[in-house]
């Protein structure tokens, strides 16, 4: 019985390793325990271990009884019991019907309590879950989406698992209303280059074989996420930290979803991993700044950068102004040398005559002139600062000179 | 009939007795082992077979313990490693394992509590065997795959026949530096940003100067077209009578070199002042 009464909750996964069944089901007749004196309903109820109870060598155990409805009252002794069992009896069996106005006979509690028995294999598979049966703990078949007839407990068991559904799972934080909030022991990784990478990634996942799924491994949701969170780290530690968070993300997220995928596969466990969804792969809080800085600097330097080609175009725009206009001008000084020299060549003395003299008009004019004969050897002492300085002296002393 | 109620409730009772204690369900998740007062009879549905559904026993005198047959996960965090190159590390690991060997099991952990505790103590000591011998670089990065199929290997060897279980996987969850190391390696890290920002901006400037001077160089180098065509241009012209020419170009240079008022010394009998001295010139 004790087995039998594990129908609903015959896929739970057990709480404690062993169960361990020997003469157990007689607690099932509650009075009789009851009245051995050995406080039966609370030895039945304790949930613990074979092994809690101490005391004695391996006490009778089961799971604790599945109270059927009409089973009557409960507690009392014996005595009791059968007294009132009697009288219900006498009511049911003796008038022989619903003569006395009292609606109550025991063939048609027993029909209703037969058909709601069989009613309870009667389940409904939606789209995109399979059902998994179960004969006597035996895997029997999967049943696909639509209504579905098993035989009723303790003969087969269902278990009902959505596989298509995307399932998700998130590393490295944890979303609440919204919100999510940085989980550092899930997210903290140490790169292959000893820095510290903060990683946020979320699986999606779904089933791929049902019955793996349901029989193979112990708690697959979990078991995912730690697969995942040691394959991203397994992943992020091979990798460098500046490939990580600026170029190699979509890289990772593939290393991490294969490496994932090939566990899972060894382990049977029927899961089918969708995608792997890296959410932030960046430096930790406590070194933004630095990085923040190293940005900069990139910005700097390209500010530098184009500074730099702005002058360029400025200092090549106005050497190649330089050419052009030292080249015209040369050009033009030189057609006037050539014009010159052509109507030199038709009156050589006189035109440098003239020239000769124009040239020294202007430029006697406007200079300070001073006239002194070579041959005086006055030279060497002449007070050529002073001379600069004043003008109107120059004059007396140039003449004196003379 | 109401005399016999007693007596076929009584029966009832008896016959529930003898089927709850004879028969048994081992499901698809999980095996079992009979034992006969204590001593064993027959495992069933252990992995590798597919034999779960119902059973009989012997009555009062079978007693059945069943296992999870499936793989089960045991999680080891914070372990303590000294890594060859003397690096202190936290380790967190995962072990997926599955009893193959009921009997064994039951004979030496009796309960999977006590099978997963008796396996963490082996796990552990597997672990510093596997990753002591290893640097702490081959463990964070390096080799880390391959020390875990070594603890697998290990643990296989001598767990697995002792407990009769199987290690299916082993995974290093974390290879982690204790927090006092991790504040270092924040240190190092911004000491490291530090100096590639430093060095990016240095290489801007750098790269700055370059295309500066790389303007300087086309500057001068227009420049010097510039002269170079100039000197063709004049050589061209004034080639054509090179004395005349000398004597234009310093008339031309007299005219520009002198400032207003310089002072300029010349001799009465320059060609300038030879009519001054003699009505016909000097010449």
């Amino acid at each position: 019985m004790s087995h039998i009464s594990a129908r609903t909750e015959g896929f739970k996964p057990a709480k404690n390793g062993a169960h361990l069944r020997t003469d157990g089901g007689i607690e099932v007749l509650m009075p009789w325990n009851d009245q051995s004196g050995g406080g039966g309903q609370n030895q039945g109820g304790g949930g613990q271990g074979p092994w809690g109870s101490g005391g004695g060598p391996r006490r009778p155990w089961g799971q604790p009884p599945r109270q059927q409805p009409p089973r009557g009252p409960q507690g009392g002794d014996l005595e009791d019991l059968l007294r009132q069992w009697r009288e219900r009896f006498r009511f049911g069996g003796g008038s022989g019907g619903s003569g006395g106005g009292r609606g109550f006979s025991w063939p048609l509690i027993a029909g209703i309590l037969v058909i709601g028995w069989l009613g309870t294999g009667v389940y409904i598979v939606d789209e995109g879950e399979r059902g998994v049966i179960t004969r006597f703990g035996d895997f029997n078949r999967v049943t696909g989406p639509g209504i579905h007839v098993q035989l009723p407990p303790p003969f087969e068991a269902r278990q009902v698992i959505n596989v298509t559904g995307q399932r998700t799972t998130e590393i490295g934080l944890v979303t609440r209303n919204n919100q999510s909030t940085d989980v550092p022991d899930e997210s903290l990784m140490i790169t292959g280059d000893r820095n510290i990478v903060e990683v946020h990634f979320r699986i999606y996942y779904n089933i791929k074989e049902v019955s793996d799924f349901a029989f193979q491994v112990r708690e697959p949701d979990n078991a995912v996420r730690q697969v995942a969170e040691s394959a991203m780290r397994e992943v992020i530690g091979r990798r460098q930290l500046e490939p990580i968070i600026t170029t190699e993300r979509g890289a990772v997220e593939q290393d991490v979803e294969t490496l994932m995928q090939q566990v899972l596969d060894e382990y049977q466990s029927g899961v089918q991993v969708l995608q792997v969804e890296l959410l932030r792969a960046a430096a930790p809080a406590a070194v933004i700044e630095a990085f923040n800085d190293v940005v900069n600097a990139g910005q700097d330097a390209e500010t530098a950068r184009n500074n730099a080609e702005r002058e360029t175009s400025r200092i090549v725009n106005e050497a190649q102004a330089y050419r052009e206009r030292v080249v015209r001008e040369a050009t033009g000084e030189a057609q006037r040398f050539i014009a010159v020299h052509n109507e030199y060549r038709q009156a050589p003395q006189v035109t440098r005559d003239r020239l000769y003299l124009e040239t020294m008009e202007r430029v006697y004019r406007n200079g300070n002139l001073v006239i002194l004969d070579s041959r005086s050897g006055a030279v060497p002492y002449l007070p050529l600062d002073g001379m600069v300085r004043r003008n109107a002296p120059t004059q007396p002393q140039a003449e004196g000179a003379r | 009939m109401q005399r016999n109620l007693p007596f076929i409730f009584g029966a009832v009772f008896v016959v529930l007795l003898l089927v709850a204690n004879t028969m048994f369900i081992v499901r698809q998740t999980e095996q079992a082992i009979v034992l006969r007062f204590g001593e064993y009879v027959r495992v069933i549905n252990p992995p590798g077979t597919n034999e779960p559904g119902l059973y009989f026993k012997m009555p009062f005198v079978d007693s059945v313990v069943s296992y999870d047959r499936r793989n089960i996960g045991l999680t080891l965090e914070g372990q303590p490693i000294v890594a060859s190159d003397q690096e202190q590390l936290r380790v967190d690991a995962i072990v997926r394992w599955q009893i193959t060997d009921p009997r064994r099991f039951y004979q030496s952990a009796l309960t999977e509590d006590g099978g997963a505790s008796r396996l963490e103590t082996f796990t552990e000591a597997a672990m510093r065997r596997a990753l002591g011998g290893a640097t702490s670089n081959d463990i964070i990065s390096g080799r880390r795959a391959q020390l875990m199929q070594n603890i697998e290997a290990d643990l296989n060897a001598s767990a697995a026949t002792e407990l009769g279980v199987r290690v299916v996987d082993v995974r290093i969850r974390q290879a982690d530096l204790p927090d006092a190391t991790r504040e270092r390696v924040y240190e190092r890290m911004r000491s490291e940003r530090a100096q590639v920002a430093g060095r990016l901006r240095a290489e801007g400037e750098r790269e700055a100067a370059i295309i500066r001077a790389t303007a300087q160089q086309e500057s001068e180098r227009l420049r010097g077209e510039g002269d170079a065509e100039r000197a063709r241009i004049f050589a061209q012209a004034y080639g054509r009578d090179p004395e005349f020419a000398a004597f234009y170009r310093s008339m031309r240079a007299y005219d520009y070199a002198l400032e207003d008022g310089t002072p300029i010394v010349v001799a009465p009998d320059s060609d300038f002042f030879r009519y001054m001295q003699r009505r016909t010139g000097n010449r």
